[in-house]
């Protein structure tokens, strides 16, 4: 069942005067209940503002974008490449700030929030400003603010790009789990191919300049999968075949 | 705003920016009177405004010490303190009103025009308006309404309103776009907006605003007290007593340890707090 449809999505930015840049062109692409969707490409081929226009944060574009019929824009997580924590609130204040403007009871929202600490191990990081917290730490905190909210897709735009190698790995792991436990769709941004290999169930590789779907591999790699095996590296260099920069 | 507290960073850094002249200098301002402040209390600084009970302690001298100065110096000064102490709290109460009211409405003025079509045109129009010289204007204010509170009032809040309503929008304008995406993803809005979003984004620059325009706001009282011609307040008290050069060093001396400590106590404890609060 699909849960997103992309029909023949373009972007063009046009703003400042004699300066046109057509970000994508011609987009299609469906995306499935409960997957890990990847958008692969290197920088400049539109991933991100693909990934904004599904989301509906950039309204901006030529094409259309169809939802399933159970979902809707409430239902979308964010998980934002530079975090995006308000330094102002702290842990709980963050995690609850998906919450504050739906309508459901300060009790349940409370819940959601001790749900969120204690899955992403924030429990006693509660009362901490982002500014305390280690960059993976602030990365769980932003993942739990996507998730205090129940999402039916979870939008991540290269959420590991600020980590280092060790706590990117330890992270995804841990949204794995999660994502096995919660079974929400996940679309995702990046450019590091054994990221998507990892992560991935489908992987869009796009091109840069305008912006286009170069091919959607399926990753047929069975779970947990093991990244030094000679089926990933396969596949790995077939990715990076087709990544033109 | 983490570049707020980066050595290198200066008023150069928003040279590049294209932003008008007086919001530039606000940011500067903005960033130096964190900057000072900062440097004198380096050491460590907890989430709360005052870092110990002796620094608390010591806070609280600052209030004690300017009431005693008034009174010692009403009485050498054979002046009645209750007198003296009336015309500063006259004086205080007119710039209090005209100091909520520029707050409000600079609030307002700036987030409804710090961005978008509406900032290009209002930006610049506001920029002019600051610039003018309300002076000017001041004999024919008192000509519709005389020696009232109605025009001193009137003359503070468009003196104090500038400085606020362009330090705020320099806060909102160094709001990061993820930010803004995160709101917008989360749908926040209404009063979930206002108070978990826009109001403490705005706290730094009102801050900071407010220092600047009270700053002004004191010597645009006794300025306009005196050419008005009020018969209560400080600026009337100078008026007084400007023949006897000794009290007019006292009075001015009473006057500097009351601004002193107004921003000693209430302002910078909130600039610094503010700016840690926002710190990324």
């Amino acid at each position: 069942m699909n849960l997103i449809s992309v029909k023949n999505v373009s972007k063009i930015f046009d703003d400042r005067p004699g300066e046109r840049l057509v970000a994508l062109e011609n987009i299609n692409l469906e995306i499935k209940q409960g997957e890990i969707f990847v958008l692969l490409g290197p920088s400049g081929s539109g991933k991100s503002t693909l990934l904004r226009i599904m989301s509906g944060l950039e309204k901006d574009f030529k094409g259309s974008i169809t939802y399933g019929p159970d979902v809707s824009a409430k239902d979308f997580g964010f998980v934002f490449q530079q975090f995006a924590l308000m330094p102002w609130l702290t842990v709980e204040e963050n995690i609850n700030l998906g919450l504050v403007s739906r309508a459901i009871s300060n009790l349940e929202k409370k819940t959601r929030v001790e749900r969120e600490l204690k899955r992403l191990n924030l429990t006693k990081f509660r009362n901490t400003y982002p500014k305390e917290l280690s960059g993976g730490m602030r990365q769980r905190l932003g993942i739990a603010r996507a998730l205090a909210i129940d999402p039916k897709v979870i939008f991540m735009d290269e959420p590991f790009s600020e980590l280092d190698s060790f706590t990117a790995e330890e992270l995804r792991k841990e949204l794995l789990d999660i994502w096995q436990e919660q079974k929400a769709t996940i679309i995702q941004v990046t450019h590091i191919v054994a990221e998507a290999l990892e992560l991935g169930d489908r992987i869009a590789v796009l091109t840069p300049r305008p912006g286009k779907i170069e091919k959607i591999v399926e990753n047929w790699l069975s779970r947990p999968r093991k990244l030094r095996s000679e089926h990933f590296f396969k596949l790995e260099d077939e990715l990076y075949k087709l990544i033109k920069p | 705003m983490s570049h707020l507290r980066d050595s290198n960073s200066g008023p150069q850094l928003y040279e590049s920016c294209a932003l008008p002249t007086e919001l530039r200098w606000h940011l500067c301002i903005f960033e130096l009177s964190y900057g000072c402040y900062h440097r004198i209390n380096m050491p460590k600084v907890k989430a709360g405004i005052y870092h110990s009970r002796t620094h608390l302690l010591v806070t609280l001298l600052f209030i004690v010490v300017p009431f005693l100065f008034l009174l010692i110096f009403s009485r050498l000064a054979n002046i009645a303190s209750g007198a003296l102490l009336l015309n500063v709290a006259i004086s205080a109460a007119r710039l209090s009103i005209a100091y909520i009211i520029a707050a409000i409405l600079a609030w307002i003025f700036a987030v409804s025009f710090y961005q978008g079509r509406q900032a290009a045109i209002a930006l610049p129009i506001f920029d002019v308006l600051q610039s003018f010289p309300t002076f000017a204007l001041l004999p024919l204010a008192t000509l519709f309404w005389g020696p009232s509170n109605f025009t001193i009032i009137f003359f503070l809040v468009i003196t104090v309103i500038w400085p606020l309503f362009f330090s705020i929008v320099s806060s909102l304008k160094l709001i990061r776009h993820d930010w803004r995406e995160a709101v917008k993803i989360y749908n926040l809005s209404g009063f979930a907006y206002l108070k978990n979003f826009l109001w403490p984004v705005t706290i730094p620059g009102f801050i900071t605003g407010s220092v600047v325009g009270l700053g002004e706001g004191w010597e645009a009282l006794i300025a306009t007290e005196i050419i008005v011609g009020m018969k209560s307040g400080l600026g009337s008290f100078f008026q007084t007593h400007s023949t006897n050069i000794h009290i007019t060093i006292f009075g001015v001396l009473g006057f500097l340890i009351l601004i002193f400590t107004v921003n000693r106590v209430i302002w910078l404890p909130l600039l610094e707090r503010s700016h840690k609060r926002m710190e990324d």
